[in-house]
């Protein structure tokens, strides 16, 4: 009697045990997007759909951003584990400052997305005949306000530069006659290109000096990645191979792209020409000698990093490269 | 009392010392928490670190400059928003019927995020200061219409009945009888005009460089400059401080009492 | 009416058309929609900012039938129905409290519209930091927003009531909760709904913007997707269902305070002086 007593109680035990065990091997990872639309920010939905997060036993939670210092909050309060395509600078700045965060991963190397365009019917046809108009950015301290500065020094033109906010402002204005150009990312307005209502005069790859420069990262917490290494890590792999798929994967990973963001399926066959798959593989980060120096000059950090700064600012807990 | 026992009791008999006693103390208190770990200085800054971060911010970024330029167009806003709304509020009371129609738009056209409209409005009015004041107009000018109309609405029997008593005419008895006795009602639609007026304009300069405060707040956040932040913003309160006290002034010169 | 029987027995004839609240707003809505129509169509404006009233209107019609809608339209509900009823709470709670205490008022008020006028954006890391950056965070800022505007119309409100009642309240001894339920809110009825009107828009402006900046769902998070691929109708449309939820909810609360009032004579309700009136 007491023999089969000690039995059951052990098997319920290990009932009980394997159960808890099971309902732990999802692992809560709070990721997010901070740019609608991106190409390769399908990197994260596809993960989801083609079920690589639950391969590597991750419940990924996906909240949208808007982008730049809100998100970095997120980040730094531990709201948030992980967010993908945060300013490189604004990090630096933070870490700098002491905050809790960690860059993981490059999001997006050399500002090629970005395109500047005007009316189809304006006499302008490229950046070099800008000398004295308007060239426009979003805000001052953005990186398309630092993208303007380095074209018109590459190019050696004076345009004038003008700050329009938004995508939206920015079209608003320059259809309007406000302004001489407008800006965009990727794949917003583009078709309007298609429809041949505007035309593109330069993209973000004229600023030469930074065209292999690190602009957006990967960004955790670094609490959070001291804590949980593994998690990070199985994180990192899915999104990777929701990255890969979503380059790799025809003309299925073009149609998920297109349905999820309501676009025409011709925006979607332009994506890879804007948003190349080398400029955002997770490693190597572009440049840094070079986005420290911007960092400075951009007044995101009052001195140079410390070399103890630099070690900590990145960490890898996943490189595809190495993985046997 | 005894002349020191007087001292000391002092702040706890004038409002204005006492609060600020209060929130002297408890700037004192976040400053503690803050160094004793409990509360982390990446998300508040460190209330002495904020004051410190003034004057480099001035002499970086014109923070006084811009404290005038934010205040400017916010009293062009309010100024115009005044104007016009008290008038209007009044013509909502006078003929009761269109009182009775728009109130509830009024009050729902409140909650339009006219901010995200900042393009529709650039192009109409044009890339000027105009039309951030344009844009803080309208969330000013509504309550100021809406509590002049209840301002109105409220005067109490009594107060019209003694005007009724002393046969005066419609136009002493609107001059001398219900407007003084709107008067509170109409100075709470200012300040909760100004207030919304302010935090429009703050929030259009942050989202586009037209200068100002906002344009300053944007930065420092955007650098991670959290005692730069926190600096620039009380520069926004000091505003909205010299409104308020402007119109309690005004307020009690117009009704004494 | 003896009016119109005169006339009408002196030969003239009786006026046929009156304006009503309901007339009066379907006149105005008629005169907008050719405004905006005439501003679309003049070539002013760059078409794609202006679209036609049909065009909206269709998109209001798509929206209303898309079964997302109303997924979205739940979250931002939620968000706001909470930080409604805990703005307006708080709000009017701390009304009474400044409004009965001169001193404090004295006190607290130029503070209180300083933090009102702050730009929530150096709240927004508190708020993440103790709610996170779900559903929860705007609710909170929901109830941060919605407090202004309501403490400051029902402080007044306190402030303009008749003295007279407090001190028959007093000399009643009622307990603290009857001077509230028998004295005080009856007196401030008038005022409080004001100042829930104007929080009500407050909260949903906040929440949408919230909603703007962090969410998985939501019509602040529809709003920004039309904003941002430049559709420009549907965003429109969004805007437009938005006004007509506030515009619903003001209506219910005209009800409210229609009927709060009716325990006034006709011609006290117009002079809605709030509560017993000593005439």
């Amino acid at each position: 009697m007491n023999h089969r007593w000690r039995l059951s109680l052990a098997g319920l035990v290990a009932g009980m045990l394997g159960f808890a065990g099971a309902a732990e091997a999802q692992d809560r990872v709070r990721i997010i997007d901070s740019q609608r639309m991106g190409f390769a920010h399908m990197a994260i939905h596809n993960a989801v759909t083609e079920g690589y997060f639950k391969k590597h036993k991750i419940d990924a939670e996906v909240t949208f951003g808007s982008g730049g210092a809100d998100t970095l909050q997120a980040i730094v309060t531990g709201s948030a584990d992980i967010a993908l395509g945060v300013g490189v600078l604004s990090v630096i700045g933070a870490h700098a400052k002491g905050a809790p965060v960690t860059i993981i991963g490059n999001a997006m190397r050399g500002p090629s997305d970005i395109f500047f365009y005007v009316p189809a019917k304006s006499p302008i046809k490229s950046l070099k005949d800008l000398d004295g108009k308007e060239l426009v950015y979003s805000r001052p301290g953005s990186s398309t306000h630092m993208v303007v500065q380095f074209i018109a020094r590459d190019l050696g033109i004076k345009p004038k530069l003008v700050s329009v906010g938004g995508m939206s402002a920015a079209r608003t204005q320059v259809m309007s006659g406000q302004v001489a150009t407008g800006w965009s990312a990727f794949p917003v307005n583009h078709d309007l290109v298609r429809k041949g209502e505007i035309r593109i005069i330069g993209t973000g790859s004229e600023a030469k000096a930074l065209a292999n420069d690190t602009v957006r990262v990967i960004v955790a917490n670094s609490n959070w990645v001291k804590e949980n290494p593994d998690v990070a890590r199985r994180a990192m792999e899915a999104m990777w191979e929701g990255l890969k798929f979503t380059y790799e994967g025809g003309e299925k990973a073009l149609q998920s792209y297109a349905k999820m963001w309501k676009l025409d399926m011709e925006e979607a066959k332009a994506a890879p020409k804007f948003i190349p798959f080398d400029a955002v593989t997770f490693w190597p980060l572009g440049n840094m000698d070079h986005v420290y120096k911007l960092a400075l000059q951009f007044k995101q950090i009052g001195k140079p990093l410390t070399e103890e700064q630099k070690k900590s600012l990145v960490t890898v807990v996943f490189d595809p490269e190495k993985k046997s | 009392m005894t002349a020191i026992a007087q001292t000391i009791a002092r702040p706890w008999t004038s409002p204005t010392l006492g609060g600020i006693t209060v929130v002297v103390a408890l700037a004192a208190i976040l400053q503690l928490s803050i160094d004793a770990g409990l509360v982390p200085d990446i998300v508040v800054a460190r209330p002495l670190d904020a004051l410190a971060a003034i004057g480099p911010l001035n002499r970086d970024m014109d923070l006084v400059g811009n404290f005038f330029l934010t205040f400017g167009m916010t009293f062009a806003a309010v100024a115009l928003a005044i104007a016009i709304g008290v008038p209007l509020g009044y013509l909502l009371y006078r003929y009761d019927i269109l009182g009775q129609a728009y109130e509830s738009w009024l009050a729902a056209a409140f909650s339009a995020p006219i901010v995200l409209l900042y393009p529709l409005f650039l192009v109409i009015i044009g890339r000027s200061h105009l039309t951030l004041v344009a844009m803080a107009f309208i969330p000013c000018v509504i309550p100021i219409i809406i509590q002049t109309r209840q301002g109105l609405l409220s005067t109490p029997p009594t107060h019209i009945n003694v005007g009724r008593s002393f046969n005066l005419s419609e136009r002493d008895m609107f001059w001398k009888i219900m407007l003084p006795a709107a008067v509170p009602s109409m100075f709470t639609g200012m300040r909760i005009g100004v207030m919304y007026a302010l935090v429009t304009i703050v929030a259009i300069e942050y989202l586009i460089d037209f200068g100002g405060l906002g344009r300053i707040v944007s930065e420092m956040y955007f650098r991670f400059d959290i005692p730069g932040t926190y600096a620039s913003i009380l520069f926004v309160v000091f505003v909205s401080i010299l409104f308020y006290a402007s119109l309690n002034r005004i307020e009690k010169w117009l009704r004494p009492i | 009416m003896a009016e119109a029987h005169l006339t009408a027995s002196s030969g003239a004839r009786a006026p046929s058309w009156t304006w009503t609240p309901n007339r009066i707003r379907l006149v105005t809505v008629i005169a907008a929609i050719a405004l905006w129509e005439a501003m679309s169509r003049s070539g002013l404006f760059y078409r794609d900012v202006m679209p036609s009233t049909l065009s909206i209107l269709m998109a209001v019609y798509a929206e209303l039938t898309s079964m997302a809608f109303y997924g979205h339209l739940w979250m931002t509900f939620s968000a706001v129905a909470v930080g409604f009823v805990v703005g307006s709470l708080l709000g009017n709670a701390a009304a009474i409290v400044l409004g009965s205490r001169p001193f404090l008022r004295a006190a607290a008020e130029p503070y209180i519209n300083a933090i009102g006028s702050t730009p929530k954006v150096i709240f927004l890391p508190i708020i993440f930091l103790i709610f996170g950056i779900g559903i929860e965070s705007k609710m909170a800022k929901g109830a941060l927003s919605g407090f202004f505007p309501t403490v400051f119309s029902a402080t007044a409100g306190v402030l303009m009531m008749n003295p007279v009642l407090v001190r028959v309240g007093r000399s009643f001894n009622l307990t603290r909760w009857q001077m509230l339920s028998k004295i005080y809110l009856p007196a401030m009825v008038n005022p409080i709904i004001v100042g829930l009107r104007l929080g009500l828009a407050i909260v949903i402006i906040s929440v949408l913007i919230a909603e703007l900046k962090f969410s998985q769902a939501g019509l602040g998070f529809q709003l920004a997707q039309y904003y941002e691929s430049f559709r420009i109708a549907p965003m429109y449309a969004m805007i437009v269902i938005i006004f007509a939820l506030a515009a619903l909810a003001n209506w219910g609360m005209t009800m409210l305070q229609q009927r709060a009032n009716r325990h006034l004579s006709a011609g006290d309700r117009k002079a809605a002086v709030g509560g017993l009136s000593v005439n």
